[in-house]
């Protein structure tokens, strides 16, 4: 199999980059902060941990004590040659993810930062309806109601929509390598037998990389999750902390 | 002699939270004051939000003069198995093979709080007995239900809702020998979706606690809300709705340029950001008599979940004198409401935005539903009315 290109890139660099136009972008938001300094730090936490665990690694350290130990590992090592040809492509391909996830959530940053800075002031008075003439009464209350609706602009939702990678947590965020053997054919019994006890003789080595893989998933859910956080208080904390303190006022 | 009523509920005490749990409780208490014998089981858990270790002392006692029974609740149970009292049983074993459901029925049950010594007890007092179970989709509720049928009457505080359409919830409803709905929504949906006779099913309907005097401006006061005042009390998730519910509040200050203030109660904890604070406020799990303040310091209550039987909270509302907003979506939130004539509902922004225009911008419009909606529940929510039609279903008096 020919195995992807691994796209380098200076991630450590990268990060530093993101941080730091965060925290820029978050003092030029004007008389109010985008996010408070502790959500900041956690967020700049979540980065980290997205940098420290992004790597997905295949060659673990394999130690054997004493004799039955020492034949144990040497039995692994070779086992873990004969099967690389299966399993490092598999790990490099999710290395290549994670390096692009990355990549996208700087562009989404970028994105987000550029499209801020164009919005419009929020309103200074209020636009408060009804932009009706008609009396309301509650006997016509639902029609009038109607009727406003229908002259409210729409509502994108793009907000809810970021927020799906919130609850897609426990879905799409979590790798199984033990996942139920379905009894479908009475031959499938005799099967799973047989996949059990592979799956037991390898389990030394394709644990480690899918609790790696999990480490590193959770870490890209909190900081997508804490990026999606930053990315709608950009939009919406200062008008927000504006209207309160007119209102304060 | 008659047998002895009996309400069976996972969870129940002055604890315990939960929409159907205090139900049971509020019944429970209703029955015993018209004068009717009744008994409470259940089992040590606190409820819901709490792990499953022991809470309440297990063993008899009593709640407010009520015999209560306290069983002690089993071990977790192995992914997709089922209790051993109940996997032991005749008819569960001859009901499980013929229904043959799906794993994944199981498998949620499983997870569940149950209780082996209590549908244990549940077989060995059946001559002596009849059981309302509260809700319907609990392992006690569900294998209760099979091991004893014909002593099995069920308050389900059933929705549309996946566990409805379980293969188990339908033996369950088809073999109860009376279903109490809270609700007409609730009973039409019952009758239309298990296909049941409608004099299997009685709407007993739930009550409120009448005598609740709110004290709005001593809410506002202590917490110091200032903005026009929106108020929602439950389960702060996804299942209420509740994001988006905040949601819709900011998009609605940022359009209008106008702060309100979302308060938000429940037992449960909530997280947000600093600028959901400017607009959010979470007080937490509130006393009845905090809860009554800030219903009637609310300028209108909202209620976005489209999941419910009966919403008490709505009714409590009403009580208060305030308008109502609810999801269009949810048949008796809606319903109620249009029954009531006491306030609005919305299906989407637009429509919740408008809704919010006329009910904070027009007063007397407001005040006019809320008092439609206080009518509304001193007829219909009368806890000894209710207590009557439930005996009378069950006893046949």
């Amino acid at each position: 199999m020919t195995q992807p290109p691994r796209t380098e890139i200076d991630v450590a660099t990268l990060l530093s980059e993101l941080e730091s136009r965060i925290r820029t972008n978050t003092t030029q938001t004007g008389t109010t902060d985008a996010l408070t300094p502790e959500e900041l730090r956690v967020l700049h936490e979540a980065l980290h941990e997205v940098e420290l665990t992004r790597v997905i690694s295949a060659h673990w350290l394999i130690q054997g004590i004493g004799v039955v130990g020492r034949i144990t590992a040497a039995l692994q090592k070779i086992t873990r040659r004969l099967l690389r040809w299966y399993i490092n492509p598999i790990v490099e391909q999710q290395n290549a993810f994670n390096d692009a996830a990355l990549r996208a959530m700087r562009l989404m940053i970028d994105v987000f930062e550029e499209q801020t800075a164009s919005l419009p002031p929020p309103p200074v008075a209020p636009r408060m309806a009804p932009r009706t003439t008609a009396a309301i009464t509650p006997d016509n209350a639902a029609s009038i109601q109607a009727t406003l609706a229908s002259s409210e602009p729409t509502f994108d939702m793009w907000e809810n929509d970021l927020r799906v990678v919130e609850a897609a947590r426990a879905h799409i965020f979590h790798v199984h390598a033990h996942w139920p053997l379905p009894v479908e054919r009475p031959t499938d019994s005799i099967a799973n037998i047989v996949h059990k006890l592979q799956r037991r003789l390898l389990q030394w080595y394709i644990n480690p990389v899918t609790a790696n893989m999990n480490t590193c998933n959770r870490a890209m859910h909190t900081g997508l999750v804490h990026i999606a956080t930053y990315l709608v208080a950009l939009r919406v904390a200062p008008p927000l902390h504006h209207i309160r303190t007119r209102h304060d006022a | 002699m008659t047998p002895r009523l009996t309400i069976v509920s996972t969870w129940y005490g002055p604890d315990t939270a939960g929409g159907a749990e205090v139900a049971a409780r509020r019944l429970a208490q209703a029955i015993h004051a018209l004068g009717y014998p009744i008994d409470v089981w259940t089992t040590t858990a606190r409820d819901a939000f709490a792990p499953r270790a022991p809470y309440y002392p297990s063993g008899p006692g009593t709640d407010e003069g009520i015999t209560v029974r306290r069983f002690i609740v089993s071990p977790e149970l192995e992914e997709s198995t089922i209790p051993a009292a109940a996997a032991q049983h005749p008819l569960v074993q001859r009901t499980l093979k013929q229904l043959n459901p799906p794993r994944r029925e199981l498998r949620v049950l499983s997870t569940l709080v149950h209780s082996d010594a209590l549908l244990q007890a549940l077989v060995a007092e059946a001559e002596q007995r009849q059981y309302i179970f509260v809700p319907y989709p609990l392992p006690i509720s569900v294998w209760g239900g099979m091991m004893v049928p014909e002593q099995s009457y069920l308050l389900p505080c059933m929705h549309d809702e996946p566990y409805a359409y379980h293969h188990l919830s339908r033996w369950q409803i088809q073999h109860a020998q009376k279903l109490m709905a809270n609700s007409a929504q609730e009973r039409d949906f019952l009758i239309t979706t298990f296909a049941l006779p409608a004099e299997r099913v009685v709407l007993s309907r739930l009550g409120i606690d009448l005598t609740v005097i709110g004290n709005g401006a001593a809410f506002r006061d202590t917490y110091g809300i200032t903005t026009p005042m929106l108020f929602f009390a439950g389960r702060r998730d996804v299942t209420k709705n509740v994001p988006l519910l905040i949601l819709y509040v900011q998009e609605y200050i940022l359009r209008r340029g106008r702060l309100v203030t979302l308060v938000l109660s429940g037992r449960d904890s909530i997280e947000l950001t600093s600028y959901q604070r400017v607009y959010v406020r979470d007080v937490g799990f509130l006393s009845e008599q905090d809860k009554a303040d800030a219903f009637a310091a609310a300028d209108v209550f909202i209620h976005a979940g489209t999941q419910e039987s009966f919403a008490f909270v709505l009714m409590e509302s009403w009580l208060q004198g305030r308008p109502a907003l609810v999801n269009r979506d949810c048949a008796v939130t809606a319903g109620a409401v249009a029954e009531a004539r006491g306030g609005l509902d919305f299906n989407d922004f637009a429509s919740f935005a408008a809704a919010l225009d006329i009910l904070l911008e027009h007063p007397d419009v407001a005040s006019s539903f809320g008092e439609a909606g206080r009518d509304y529940v001193q007829h219909h929510c009368r806890w000894p009315d209710v207590a009557a039609r439930v005996v009378s279903a069950v006893q046949g008096e």
